[in-house]
């Protein structure tokens, strides 16, 4: 019998048996949708969060202070002389603050940093403009807003020339940056910009949290962070290191990240995330192949007299085989198709729900429709090779 | 074309109990012939049909089909001879009820591996030979119990087999469709084709040529017989139309092997000529 024949006869069988063939199918059904979903979702996020790390330009490596404030503005300049194979060195302030205007308040995170700060985040002027060397200098009371904070804030008001108030500091809003949009659900404009100095006033401090420095080249960025490590050792080897109470481990004062560690340790993440997910999916498919055993082992008892009549008439034992085989393989691989666009779908939703962009990647489609029709075949065999083995008179007899 | 010497068949039961289905038995058959086997059940008749079939392997002995020694082959092999060379014909039709008369008669072409519009060709002659060409797109649900064993004949003699192997044929069939079922086969063996029909039904074994009496595992009888009783003249003795008559069972021991017609049913066939006489003068 050809193999085309066989697929003729497997259709009609199943077609015949219309409602155990979908409640078969939904054993496979569930599990590819569930690898597909899941990969897509995990591999777009990794991409995206890789995607806006890298948009904030490239071979930065962060040093920031693990206890204390610690960081001074000033160690920008000594860096930058001690250090040469770094191109820049930003002193940065980070904090999460309590925004208010007349009749709106909001929780934010601000950025004070130097003028050229934006820019290298990779923010564009949307209103008004940004703060300049100038506004730095003099510690203006000047502050740029994200898109989605000003929104918060003003509705659709102007807002330049207004003022808001920052842990009681009143600031003049003279620009607001143009839309980055989302980073996995992470609205990257819900946020103020404002000069270090001017953060560090509002804060009352003379340190920075961090100093963003820039290596010259890609091949540099290694040297740089050791570099770096290096000159921070010895700066604060007089420091006296806090003690983990809970891990009873020293920490050391400061911490030195180059970009590239950042993408290692979300790639990391990421990666034992996606073993836990195939773990899952990996689960749900064995319960579909078992479902898929189950069904057949029935059709075979089910059918014995007709596998009587198609041995008496002719049929090897291959043929038999082959007719049950390509029976459990179409039943897997229709699961898996289904499979695959429900679990597209279901990823597409929450990349809209979340409001980040979702692909499913041709790999983990041919991947889900590999094994799902692997599992139809292996769990398809055991059944199969019964059926073909079956003695043609004992089944001919068959009731 | 079917060769056996001291063929005998040994079934294991278990603890020490062995059921000895054939004991040595020779038989030849030759190309054309019309074989009738007879005997009460458990006699051997099963068991030679099916080893004749090349369903089953001999215990012991030899078979030997068209001039192929079939009993030592394996399964496979078996299963190429089954679709080649023989035709089986069973007491429940035995067509799969999901496809149609041309599907089912299509079968054992499948098979062997022809392609579609040769099969399709070769099914719808088999079927025209047993007169069901306006049936062809039927399933057997559609069919009544004689059209469907006429479906299953076309399907026996679809790929041009050397023997029709019908394991009684009639069983389930009233008078008139077994009559009319034998002579299909009456005509098929006029056409040159070998056929075996396995029947304890002694009306349905004088429709042969030769008629093998089995009796615990043995052959006890092997003679011609001489008055045949030939379904089409019995046919044209039948009422035209049938209608819902009880068939009634014939108690085996009043089918004597006398000249005289002692069954109910043929009472009705009176007058036929090719049913006096006897089978064992």
């Amino acid at each position: 019998m050809s193999f085309l024949e066989g697929i003729r006869v497997a259709l009609s069988t199943l077609v015949t048996n219309k409602l155990r063939s979908a409640l078969t199918m939904l054993g496979v059904i569930i599990g590819v949708s569930t690898i597909i979903s899941l990969l897509s979702i995990g591999q777009s996020a990794q991409a995206q969060i890789e995607s806006a790390l890298t948009s904030m330009g490239s071979n930065f490596i962060g040093i920031q202070t693990t206890g204390k404030w610690s960081l001074l503005p000033e160690d920008c300049e000594m860096l930058l002389e001690r250090v040469p194979s770094i191109s820049s060195a930003m002193p940065v302030v980070e904090y999460t603050v309590t925004v208010k205007t007349k009749d709106a308040m909001r929780h934010v995170f601000f950025y004070g940093g130097p003028a050229e700060m934006m820019a290298v985040m990779q923010y564009t002027p949307g209103e008004g403009r940004f703060f300049d060397t100038s506004d730095v200098e003099m510690r203006r009371d000047v502050v740029v807003l994200g898109r989605t904070t000003r929104k918060e804030l003003f509705g659709d008001r102007p807002a330049v020339g207004e003022t808001i108030s920052v842990m009681g500091q009143p600031l003049t809003v003279i620009g607001v940056a143009s839309p980055k949009g989302n980073m996995i659900g992470f609205d990257l404009d819900d946020c103020l910009f404002l000069p270090y100095t001017t953060a560090q006033k509002i804060l009352g401090t003379r340190y920075v949290t961090e100093i963003a420095a820039q290596a010259k080249s890609t091949e540099l960025a290694p040297v740089a962070k050791e570099h770096l490590k290096r000159v921070f050792e010895e700066k604060f080897r007089n420091v006296e290191r806090e003690r983990d109470s809970r891990m009873g481990v020293q920490l050391e004062p400061f911490m030195v990240v180059s970009q590239d560690e950042m993408l290692n340790v979300i790639n990391q993440v990421m990666g034992i995330f996606t073993v836990l997910l195939s773990g899952i999916a990996a689960v749900s498919l064995l319960v579909g192949g078992i479902g898929i055993m189950n069904i057949m082992l029935v059709s075979v008892t089910e059918r014995t007299r007709e596998i009587g009549i198609r041995k008496a008439v002719g049929a090897r034992r291959k043929d038999i085989m082959a007719q049950f085989l390509i029976e459990s393989a179409i039943l897997s691989l229709v699961g898996g198709v289904i499979g695959t666009l429900s679990g597209g779908g279901m990823a597409k939703l929450v990349g809209l729900v979340g409001k980040f962009n979702v692909d499913v990647s041709a790999g983990a489609i041919v991947t889900a429709l590999l094994f799902s029709t692997g599992v139809g075949l292996f769990f398809g065999m055991y059944p199969a090779s019964r059926a073909a083995k079956l003695d043609p008179i004992v089944a001919l007899r068959h009731e | 074309m079917i060769e056996i010497k001291g063929l005998s068949k040994v079934y294991d039961m278990g603890k020490s109990t062995v059921v000895r289905a054939l004991r040595e038995i020779d038989l030849f058959v030759g190309a054309g012939e019309f074989i009738g086997i007879m005997g009460p059940s458990g006699s051997g008749k099963s068991t030679l049909m099916n080893i004749i079939g090349c369903l089953d392997r001999p215990s012991g002995g030899t078979y030997s089909l068209d001039d192929h020694l079939v009993s030592t082959l394996d399964d496979d092999e078996l299963a190429a001879i089954r679709n080649r060379k023989i035709g089986f014909v069973f007491q429940t039709f035995n067509l799969l009820p999901r496809l149609n008369a041309l599907q089912n008669v299509e079968l054992p072409l499948i098979y062997r591996g022809l392609p579609p519009h040769k099969r399709r060709a070769m099914a719808l002659e088999a079927l025209a030979r047993v007169g069901l060409s306006d049936r062809v797109h039927h399933r057997p649900t559609e069919l009544s119990g004689g059209q469907q064993q006429r479906v299953a004949i076309a399907r026996a003699i679809s790929g041009s087999p050397a023997i029709i192997l019908a394991d009684e044929p009639t069983g389930n069939l009233d008078s008139r469709s077994g009559e009319e079922v034998m002579q299909v086969f009456q005509d098929l063996n006029d056409g040159g084709i070998t056929v075996v029909v396995v029947t304890h039904d002694e009306n349905i074994g004088r429709h042969s040529k030769r008629l093998i009496r089995l009796w615990d595992g043995t052959i006890k009888a092997d003679e011609l017989v001489s008055n045949r009783a030939l379904a089409a003249g019995i046919l044209e003795a039948m009422p035209p139309v049938v209608l819902i008559t009880p068939v009634t069972p014939v108690p085996p021991a009043s089918q004597s092997m006398s000249g005289s017609q002692s069954m109910s049913e043929s009472q009705s066939m009176s007058g036929s000529q090719s049913m006096s006489g006897g089978l064992m003068s």
